[in-house]
């Protein structure tokens, strides 16, 4: 073979390496993803009662597909597909009756807190519990996501009362 | 040699495709370093000089003619250094540079003339030291009021009750933005310090009035909207809008009124409705000056029940933007705002 063309194989070579390593380090690892999704519970606290609710509660609840705008301090908004159940569905499989409560209260694992009202949560399609964004799991706080699951209002147009890490949710009077 | 070129041209696709996923971060990493933030002086009255790049070293007596007995320079990261006008600015890539005294002082954003420096930090400081003496005290952040909406709020009669405690003006921090004046009020420290500098951040460096009252063996709580903003060491009491009036400030207003015959001894209370009218209508529009009346109210009653000191201060000004408000710059507007002390 002509050393040149060697060469430029021996380049080609290298690069699509470099590439194909490259993408593989960046590829979300969707199985990892999933089982520390697995092991990750919120819990829910109503009536004196304590609920620990997993993925697989969810799935049972029943997921569903919706879209919402994202807006963060450091990018501009953008409309995304997720995937999660709705919180009223969440309290009417546990049987937690809203009718004593004015709120509740949404904390993550960086202690950030957020209320909904119950009249918003009670409003169709429009509060959310989500472990999906564009068909990819959120990740977990240490690789950069916001999940392993987050709230969303659909109506909150700046999605500046989402609660990301979400690990616990609370009825309050 | 038709091989070679295949391989050739299939190696330029992959080179291409590869430099080009780590393109987008390279377009951001140019765009933020072309970000020539420029530099505003002001007084507590107006802005002086607005987005000044200098293109040579220049003395800022040769920029502004106003004297006055200090500045404080405003950094990007928030620190605030007073001296004197004996100062000299230029610019580089990074964007402008003050010279004085053989220091440099780089990303500077802002110059703010003045004879004595009061800061909304002081209310950290003037809570204290009420805890200090064992005296209960009330504090009060009036989210997104400006010194120049007071102004226009006292000459137009819409703040009769609480233009009586006017003590000064008081100097936000940078960036003017609620979580980075908050933790300023809170912690008596400037973003540089307090690691609070922009909304992205909700956590602090120092503590707070909170972990100092609770040090005090005191009582403290922290009534707050729908939101908890920082992760303070007491958790806030959230609040909904229970009568769906699109506002939170008359529920919490209600909780103010109930814990100030309570025995707590620190009280701080988080109004926002200002800030929403300021956004939406703009900051001097008759929604937003009949709301500041409405505040006016709020505390009026809340001095009736509340038998203590009662701070109020804000966390941010506001300036007229398309047909409403926003704030967020380095400006007059944005960064003065109204400081209140009421004595028992």
């Amino acid at each position: 073979m002509h050393k040149k063309s060697f060469a430029v194989i021996c380049i080609f070579l290298c690069l699509f390496v470099a590439v194909w390593i490259s993408l593989k380090l960046n590829q979300p690892n969707i199985e990892e993803q999933k089982k520390l999704l697995e092991n990750s519970e919120i819990l829910l606290l109503a009536n004196q009662q304590e609920y620990l609710i997993g993925l697989n509660d969810l799935m049972e609840i029943g997921e569903e597909e919706f879209t919402s705008v994202l807006d963060t301090s450091s990018t501009n908004p953008t409309n995304h597909k997720y995937t999660g159940v709705q919180l009223k569905n969440i309290l009417s499989h546990y049987q937690i009756d809203l009718d004593e409560s004015s709120a509740l209260v949404l904390s993550g694992m960086d202690n950030y807190s957020v209320a909904y009202t119950t009249e918003e949560i009670l409003k169709n399609n429009n509060v959310y519990i989500v472990f999906k964004e564009d068909g990819n799991y959120l990740g977990s706080k240490e690789n950069g996501g916001r999940g392993p699951y987050e709230s969303i209002v659909v109506a909150d147009d700046f999605s500046n009362r989402r609660c990301k890490w979400l690990t616990r949710i609370e009825c309050v009077k | 040699m038709r091989i070679s070129k295949i391989i050739v041209l299939l190696t330029l696709i992959i080179s291409n495709l590869f430099l080009g996923g780590c393109g987008s971060e390279s377009k951001l990493q140019k765009n933020n370093s072309l970000e020539l933030n420029g530099v505003t002086v002001f007084n507590k009255d107006e802005n002086l000089v607005k987005n000044y790049i200098p293109k040579e070293k220049i003395h800022f007596k040769e920029l502004v003619k106003e004297s006055s007995k200090h500045i404080s320079i405003i950094t990007g990261d928030g620190s605030v250094r007073k001296t004197t006008a004996d100062i000299y600015l230029s610019s580089n890539s990074n964007g402008v540079n003050i010279t004085y005294k053989d220091k440099i002082i780089s990303n500077v954003v802002g110059i703010y003339l003045h004879d004595n420096l009061y800061s909304i930090r002081d209310a950290f400081y003037d809570a204290k030291e009420h805890l200090d003496s064992d005296e209960k005290v009330m504090v009060i952040l009036l989210d997104g009021f400006s010194l120049n909406q007071y102004n226009y709020a006292k000459k137009n009669n819409y703040i009769e009750y609480i233009s009586k405690y006017y003590k000064n003006e008081a100097l936000s921090v940078y960036t003017p933005v609620t979580n980075a004046g908050f933790a300023a009020i809170i912690t008596g420290e400037n973003p540089n310090i307090n690691g609070v500098h922009d909304r992205s951040f909700r956590s602090m460096n120092v503590e707070s009035m909170f972990a100092y009252a609770l040090s005090k063996k005191k009582q403290a709580i922290l009534l707050e909207a729908d939101i908890k903003i920082l992760d303070t060491e007491i958790e806030p009491k959230l609040h909904v809008d229970s009568n769906n009036d699109k506002n939170i400030d008359d529920e919490i207003f209600e909780t103010a009124k109930s814990v100030a015959k309570d025995e707590y001894d620190l009280i701080f209370v988080h109004f926002h409705g200002i800030d929403d009218r300021g956004h939406a209508y703009g900051p001097q529009a008759l929604e937003t000056m009949n709301y500041i009346k409405q505040i006016d109210g709020y505390i009026q009653e809340l001095s009736s029940i509340w038998n203590g000191p009662i701070i109020l201060t804000a966390d941010h000004g506001m300036h007229k933007f398309e047909d409403g408000g926003s704030h967020g710059s380095c400006i007059q507007e944005d960064m003065l705002v109204p400081y209140f002390k009421k004595e028992q």
